[in-house]
């Protein structure tokens, strides 16, 4: 999990630290239409998994993103 | 421009090398990159000011671009302009293309410039508002015979800076690109390599207002990158005697 968060911190331009498993992403500023397909993309290059855009409208929280890509 | 800081690559020559002693005029400091130390230092000996570093590097060395340039970022501080002038020009029948991944043609023009905006964007590498102009060319608009993948390649930069122009504007980075015409920079390296005088004379001919300088070109990279291109992104301004007129 630490280890997606610092993936996901330095995908969005974050400074270290910012994110938690436990933060919601609509408390993003970042989280846009842009960081999604950038999550696909970290996804499919990172955890070889193919995230369908569909799985991203149920997701929350960070940890509900980590699932996706079988991190916890 | 003063105090700005702008990075330039093909720095060592032509419109690059222009490109960087009228921003250092203008009162910018320049990093200047290019494959070769020893021409970078003849073309820091041409500028004016202080602080201008030289940093080395081959752009076809695609993998190593962003960590190179967080290197950079390190030692200089971060960029308000970013100009990637390093090209490659190749003159090649179509019947002998041999399309392939590590054309170092299409590494240099067009890939290069990708991981350098790619790379360039990151908020610990540019400043709050900075810019970019990437070197397109007339031949991205007209095309001529046995210049396939350099028009391609020209092509490409301006289709991708459009793209990026929308996609950077919400993180305040401007990205243009200059096209030009023949300058005598180049109409000297054609001369060594494939036309001849009468095609060359042929191609002089065919600007209206004839021949231009790089320093013709480096006024408009130095238009875009300064103030007087705040509400400009995603064109491409062509700086070519006319050319593309016709």
């Amino acid at each position: 999990m630490k280890e997606f968060i610092q993936n996901l911190e330095n995908m969005l331009d974050l400074p270290a630290g910012e994110l938690q498993a436990d933060t919601r992403l609509t408390d993003i500023n970042s989280w846009d239409s842009m960081a999604i397909v950038g999550f696909l993309a970290l996804a499919d290059r990172k955890y070889g998994k193919a995230v369908s855009p569909a799985a991203i409208k149920n997701t929350k929280t960070i940890s509900d993103l980590a699932a996706l890509v079988g991190q916890s | 421009m003063t105090g700005r800081r702008v990075l330039i690559t093909g720095a060592s020559s032509g419109i690059g090398q222009a490109t960087a002693i009228l921003l250092a005029e203008l009162g910018c400091q320049v990093v200047l990159v290019a494959r070769s130390e020893e021409r970078l230092r003849v073309t820091r000996a041409l500028m004016t000011g202080n602080g201008h570093v030289i940093r080395a590097f081959d752009l076809a060395n695609l993998e190593a671009i962003e960590c190179w340039l967080k290197e950079v970022v390190a030692s200089t501080g971060s960029l308000d302009g970013l100009v990637h002038s390093a090209g490659i020009h190749r003159t090649l029948p179509i019947r002998f293309e041999k399309p392939a991944m590590d054309d170092p043609l299409w590494r240099v023009n067009y890939f290069a410039a990708v991981a350098l905006v790619a790379a360039f964007r990151k908020p610990t590498i540019r400043a709050a508002e900075s810019n970019i102009v990437l070197m397109s060319s007339v031949m991205s608009m007209v095309g001529q015979p046995g210049v396939s993948a350099y028009c391609g390649s020209k092509g490409a930069i301006q289709s991708f800076s459009r793209a990026a122009a929308l996609e950077l504007a919400r993180e305040k980075v401007r990205i243009n690109c200059v096209a030009p015409g023949f300058v005598h920079a180049m109409v000297s390296f054609e001369n060594q390599n494939a036309l001849n005088d009468e095609q060359l004379k042929a191609i002089e001919n065919y600007h209206p207002l004839g021949l231009g300088n790089a320093q013709d070109v480096a006024n408009a990279i130095a238009f875009l990158l300064a103030a007087t291109g705040r509400w400009i992104t995603g064109t491409t301004l062509v700086v070519d005697g006319g050319y593309t007129a016709h």
